[in-house]
C-alpha cells in the first residue's frame, strides 16, 4: 500500500512517498511507519497513546473519522494520506 | 566555582584577589541585558509599535511608539529599530538640563521633571532613534520599560530579544555551529 | 465619546469636489458592529438596487472595524463595499495590511464617496487635512508604480490604497490594491473606483485608538493573541507554509476542481502547486499585516527565466484559478501570474478562473484559436501569463476576458461552461465533494464565493469539528452559523483566520471591552445575522430570485467521475429549503415579516 506524506511530515520522514507490504488496519500501518521513521514520528502522531488531534489521515480520499478511524481495515492497493492540521484559506 | 578556588590558590596566587573582586560585583549587580534585534524573523505586523504606546499612554498610536518598524519592499526585510541605550551616548552628553541618564537596568532614561523639551537630543541622536511627539508636546525615547520590555512581550515571532549581553546571540551563533554537525558530525541524530 | 469607533465618517463628493465630515450615528455602530456591517447599511441606506455600478451616484465606502487598529488579535482589516459591477449583488470586499489602521489613526472610521471627478484624482487624508488631488501623473500606471509615487508626492509614511490600469478600464473583476500587495479583491470594486476617475486614497494619521477599559482590553487581546499562538494552523502551519498548503489535502480528498471543473476533483500534477513546493522553491519570507501574529503572508520570488518576477503570494484560491483549474504544474508561471495580477489590479480568482474557462470553449472549438491569439489549451502556462496581462489592459482577446467567464460563455451560447453562481467564479473547494461548500457557493450574497461560509474548515480540516464532506446532514445549519460568524468578523475589523483559534466569546470581550457597549454574545453573533439578512434584501430588491441560488449544471448533474467522492453531484435540492426554513425565510428565499421584525429590519 502506498503512504503519502505531507508538510511537515516530508522533513520528518525526508520522502514524500513510500510503501508498507501489509498492515490490517490504520493503527497498525502508523505503528509500523514509526518503526521505520523513529520517535520523532511517534511524536506526531500521538498524543497520550492517542492518535494526535492533529493529524489528518485518509484513506483513499475518505477521513478515518468517516470510516472505523484508528481500527479502519486497509486493503494492499490503498492509498493513505497523511497531513498535519496546517492551515485554511 | 568553590572547588576552583584552591587549584587557582596552587597555581596563580596572585589572581585569587581579582578572582574575589569579580565575584563579589557579579553577586551586587544584575548582569546587563540588551535588546536584540533579528530582522529575519520581522514580519512587519508593527505589534511592537502598537504595545509600546499603549504601555505609555494607553492609546493605541504608532507616531507615539518608541519602536518603529521599517520595512523594504525589494529586500523583503523589516526591522523593528529603537534606542540602543548606548554606552556613550550622544543624547546625554548633549542634554543641557542632564536629563537623560543611564539607570539600573540599563535604559538611557529621561527624567521629565528636569526636561525642558529643547528637543537637542533629537538632533544628536546618530542613530534617529528619538523623536517627538507633537500632540502632547514630549520626547519620546524606549526606556526598556524598567528592564521588562513590553516589546519584546508581544512580538509574535522573536525578532525582537531581551537577554544577557554576552548570550544573547547565542541562537544565531548555534545554528550556524550546527551546520559542522552535517558536517563533521560522528553520532547520527 | 465613542471608543473603539472614531466617530468620525469622511463624505467626499467626487463631482463637486466637497469634503466633509459625518458623525458616525451609535444605533448604527451597536446593530452593524462596523466594516462590513456598517459599510453596507450605509450604502443601503443611500443607493437604490437597481443602479449602474458605474453611475456618478453609486456610492463607494470604505470602511474600518472598531478593532482595526488596535492590538485585537489580527487587528489589520478594513472593508469596500458598492454594488458589484461583476454580479450586480451588494459587493463588499475585505483587505488587510495596514491601509484600515492608517485610516482610524487619521480619526477616521470610513470614508463615503460619491459623484465623480472630471479627471482622474486621488484623495490625500493627513488627520484634518482633507484634499481632492490631481492623479493625471499615475493614471495609467501599475499599482506598485502609483503606491511609490504617491507616497514621494506626500509622505513616506502614508498608506496607499489604489487601482491598477484594470480598475481604470473597468475590468468587471478589477481589485483595490492596498500596501501594494493586499487587495480587496473580489466583484469588481476596483471598476467602481475607475469610474470614479478616483486613483487613489492616500492616508497618514497621527491620533490614537482609544479604548474604553484599556487593562480589560489589553487582557482579552494577550488572551486570543495566546490562543493564536497555540493552534497548529494560525500558531505555525500557516506561517510556513501559507494557504497554498490545502493544494494537496483538498487533492487527496478529491475535491481540487481541475481543469474548468470539467475533469474532476483530482489533479496529476497537484503537489507541484502546492505549499510545500512554493515554500520550498520560491518563498523568500513570510509576512504578516497589522498587528498579526500569524504571518501567512508569502514574499515570493522567481529568480530566473521567463516567469522571473517578485511579489506577494499566490494565495490557495489564485494558486488554485491557475494551477489545478487551467492544467499548469508550472509554479513560477502561476506566481508570475499572480504578481501581475496584483500589479494590474486584477482578481486572480475570477482571471484563472475565466481563462480556464476560455481554454475549454478553445478545445471544443466554440472560441477560434485566432481569435484568442494563441493556441490556448489546458496546460499553457506562457497563455496564462500572457492572457492576464491582456486583460489588466484590457487588449486584443484580453478585453473580452475582461467581462467574466460569465459574459465570456455567454456571449458564445455556453454560459454553462461558465463555472459561476450569480456570475461570480467558485473558488478552489469542489461543491460536489464538499457539499457544505456547494451550499455556500449557491447562497452567498455576492455569488460564488468560498469565505463568507467557509465550511471546508469542518468539512476537510475538522476544524472546530469533523463533518463528513460527501453527507447533506447538518451543512444548512452549519453555513448559518458560520456565515453569521464572518460577517461579525468582517465587521469587528480583524481577520477571519482568527476564527481558526478563537470563536464568539474571545470576539464579544474584545469588542466589548474595546467600545463599552455591552453586547452579550448573541447579540454580536445575532449582528452578523442582521448584516447577512440585510445583504438578502438588498440581492432581492436588485432582482434576485430564487433561481440564482443555484448551481452550474455541471455540479448538478455531471457527477465526479474519479475519487472520494466518485460518483457525487452537488444536493442542492436537499439542503437549500433546509436552509431556507433555518435562516427564517420562506420557501422562495425571502425573509419572513417575522425575521426581519427579530432582527430589527424591519
Amino acid at each position: 500500500m502506498t503512504i503519502k506524506f505531507f508538510a511537515y511530515l516530508r522533513d520528518d520522514t525526508r520522502t514524500k512517498e513510500t510503501s508498507v507490504e501489509k498492515a490490517d488496519t490504520v493503527d497498525d500501518l502508523l505503528r509500523k511507519l514509526c518503526d521505520i521513521y523513529g520517535p520523532k514520528l511517534h511524536r506526531r502522531f500521538f498524543q497520550q497513546g492517542e492518535l494526535s488531534r492533529e493529524i489528518i489521515i485518509l484513506v483513499n480520499g475518505r477521513h478515518i473519522e468517516h470510516l472505523n478511524g484508528v481500527m479502519t481495515s486497509l486493503e494492499p492497493h490503498d492509498e493513505i494520506s497523511i497531513f498535519p492540521t496546517v492551515a485554511g484559506g | 566555582m568553590i572547588h576552583a578556588i584552591p587549584v587557582f590558590l596552587q597555581a596563580f596566587p596572585i589572581q585569587i584577589k581579582e578572582v574575589n573582586l569579580s565575584a563579589s560585583e557579579a553577586g551586587s549587580k544584575e548582569l546587563s541585558k540588551i535588546l536584540m534585534i533579528s530582522p529575519e524573523k520581522c514580519i512587519g505586523c508593527r505589534s511592537c509599535e502598537l504595545i509600546c504606546s499603549f504601555s505609555k499612554e494607553k492609546e493605541f498610536n504608532p507616531k507615539q511608539s518608541a519602536v518603529s518598524v521599517f520595512s523594504y519592499d525589494d529586500a523583503a526585510i523589516s526591522i523593528p529599530m529603537m534606542c540602543m541605550q548606548c554606552e556613550d551616548a550622544s543624547c546625554v552628553k548633549v542634554c543641557p538640563v542632564g536629563a537623560l541618564q543611564m539607570n539600573e537596568p540599563g535604559a538611557v532614561k529621561i527624567d521629565r521633571e528636569k526636561c525642558i523639551v529643547c528637543k537637542m537630543c533629537i538632533s544628536a541622536c546618530p542613530l534617529g532613534n528619538i523623536s517627538f511627539d507633537s500632540r502632547k508636546k514630549k520626547i519620546i525615547k524606549c526606556d526598556l520599560c524598567e528592564g521588562d520590555p513590553q516589546c519584546e512581550k508581544i512580538c509574535p515571532t522573536g525578532a525582537i530579544h531581551f537577554g544577557e549581553g554576552s548570550s544573547v546571540n547565542l541562537a544565531r551563533k548555534k545554528s550556524i555551529a550546527r551546520k559542522f554537525n552535517e558536517l563533521f558530525g560522528e553520532v547520527e541524530e | 465619546m465613542m471608543f473603539g469607533w472614531t466617530g468620525t465618517i469622511l463624505r467626499v463628493n467626487l463631482s463637486t469636489g466637497k469634503t466633509g465630515r459625518e458623525p458616525l450615528r451609535e444605533d448604527y455602530a451597536k446593530s452593524y458592529i462596523g466594516a462590513r456591517g456598517l459599510g453596507s447599511r450605509i450604502y443601503i441606506d443611500e443607493v437604490d438596487p437597481g443602479i449602474d455600478p458605474f453611475s456618478p451616484d453609486n456610492r463607494l465606502i470604505f470602511m474600518a472595524g472598531p478593532l482595526t487598529g488596535t492590538l485585537a488579535a489580527c487587528p489589520g482589516r478594513y472593508e469596500v463595499v458598492t454594488k458589484a459591477p461583476l454580479t450586480g449583488t451588494i459587493g463588499a470586499a475585505n483587505s488587510g495590511g495596514h491601509f484600515g489602521p492608517e485610516l482610524k489613526f487619521a480619526g477616521y472610521d470610513g470614508i463615503i464617496f460619491e459623484g465623480k471627478a472630471a479627471s482622474p484624482v486621488y484623495l490625500l487624508i493627513e488627520d484634518d487635512r482633507v484634499e481632492i488631488k490631481d492623479a493625471s501623473h499615475v493614471w495609467g500606471k501599475d499599482v506598485h508604480e502609483t503606491t511609490d509615487t504617491l507616497l514621494a508626492d506626500t509622505f513616506e509614511d502614508a498608506r496607499v490604497a489604489c487601482i491598477g490600469p484594470a480598475g481604470e478600464k473597468l475590468v468587471l473583476f478589477a481589485t483595490i490594491m492596498n500596501d501594494k500587495h493586499r487587495a480587496a479583491g473580489r466583484s469588481g470594486l476596483g471598476a467602481v473606483m475607475g469610474s470614479k476617475n478616483l486613483k487613489a486614497v492616500v492616508v497618514r494619521g497621527s491620533r490614537s485608538v482609544q479604548v474604553a477599559e484599556p487593562q480589560k482590553f489589553l487582557e482579552s487581546c494577550l488572551d486570543a493573541r495566546k490562543k493564536l499562538k497555540a493552534n497548529p494552523v494560525t500558531g505555525a502551519g500557516l506561517a510556513a507554509y501559507g494557504t497554498e498548503i490545502l493544494v494537496n489535502i483538498l487533492n487527496q480528498s478529491g475535491a481540487l476542481p481541475t481543469r474548468n471543473w470539467r475533469d474532476g476533483g483530482i489533479f496529476e500534477h497537484a503537489d507541484d502547486t502546492g505549499g510545500e513546493t512554493l515554500a520550498k522553491k520560491y518563498l523568500v519570507r513570510n509576512k504578516g499585516c497589522f498587528g498579526c501574529t500569524i504571518g501567512c503572508g508569502r514574499i515570493t520570488r522567481i529568480p530566473s527565466g521567463p516567469f522571473k518576477g517578485y511579489g506577494e503570494g499566490p494565495e490557495y484560491e489564485a494558486g488554485w484559478s491557475y494551477g489545478a483549474d487551467c492544467g499548469i504544474r508550472e509554479l513560477d508561471a502561476i506566481c508570475k501570474a499572480n504578481f501581475i495580477c496584483n500589479e494590474l489590479g486584477l482578481d486572480p480568482i475570477t482571471m484563472g478562473s475565466t481563462i480556464a474557462c476560455a481554454m475549454e470553449m478553445v478545445e471544443k472549438g466554440i472560441i477560434k484559436k485566432e481569435e484568442v491569439g494563441r493556441d490556448l489549451k489546458f496546460g499553457d502556462a506562457e497563455g496564462i501569463v500572457e492572457l492576464t496581462r491582456k486583460t489588466g489592459l484590457r487588449e486584443g482577446f484580453g478585453d473580452k476576458l475582461a467581462l467574466g467567464s460569465y459574459r465570456l460563455a455567454d456571449s458564445y451560447g455556453h454560459p454553462e461552461l461558465s463555472m459561476t453562481v450569480k456570475k461570480q467564479e467558485m473558488p478552489a473547494y469542489d461543491g460536489r465533494g464538499v457539499q457544505g461548500m456547494g451550499l455556500e457557493y449557491a447562497t452567498s450574497n455576492r455569488g460564488g464565493c468560498h469565505v463568507r461560509g467557509y465550511l471546508t474548515s469542518p468539512e476537510i480540516l475538522g476544524i472546530p469539528k469533523k463533518l463528513d464532506p460527501l453527507v447533506t446532514t447538518d451543512k444548512a445549519s452549519w453555513l448559518k452559523i458560520f456565515q453569521d460568524l464572518t460577517a461579525v468578523v468582517d465587521s469587528a475589523g480583524i481577520c477571519l483566520f482568527t476564527t481558526f483559534a478563537i470563536g464568539l466569546p474571545e470576539l464579544s470581550e474584545m469588542l466589548r471591552t474595546a467600545t463599552g457597549v455591552n453586547l452579550t454574545d448573541e447579540e454580536v453573533l445575532r449582528a452578523g445575522e442582521r448584516i447577512w439578512n440585510m445583504e438578502k434584501l438588498f440581492n432581492l430588491k436588485a432582482g434576485f430570485t430564487k433561481a440564482d441560488d443555484t448551481l452550474p449544471p455541471r455540479l448538478l448533474s455531471e457527477p465526479l467521475p474519479s475519487g472520494a467522492a466518485k460518483g457525487k453531484v452537488t444536493e442542492l435540492g436537499t439542503m437549500l429549503p433546509e436552509y431556507y426554513s433555518l435562516r427564517g425565510w420562506d420557501s422562495e428565499g425571502v425573509p419572513t415579516d417575522a425575521k426581519l421584525k427579530e432582527l430589527s429590519l424591519a
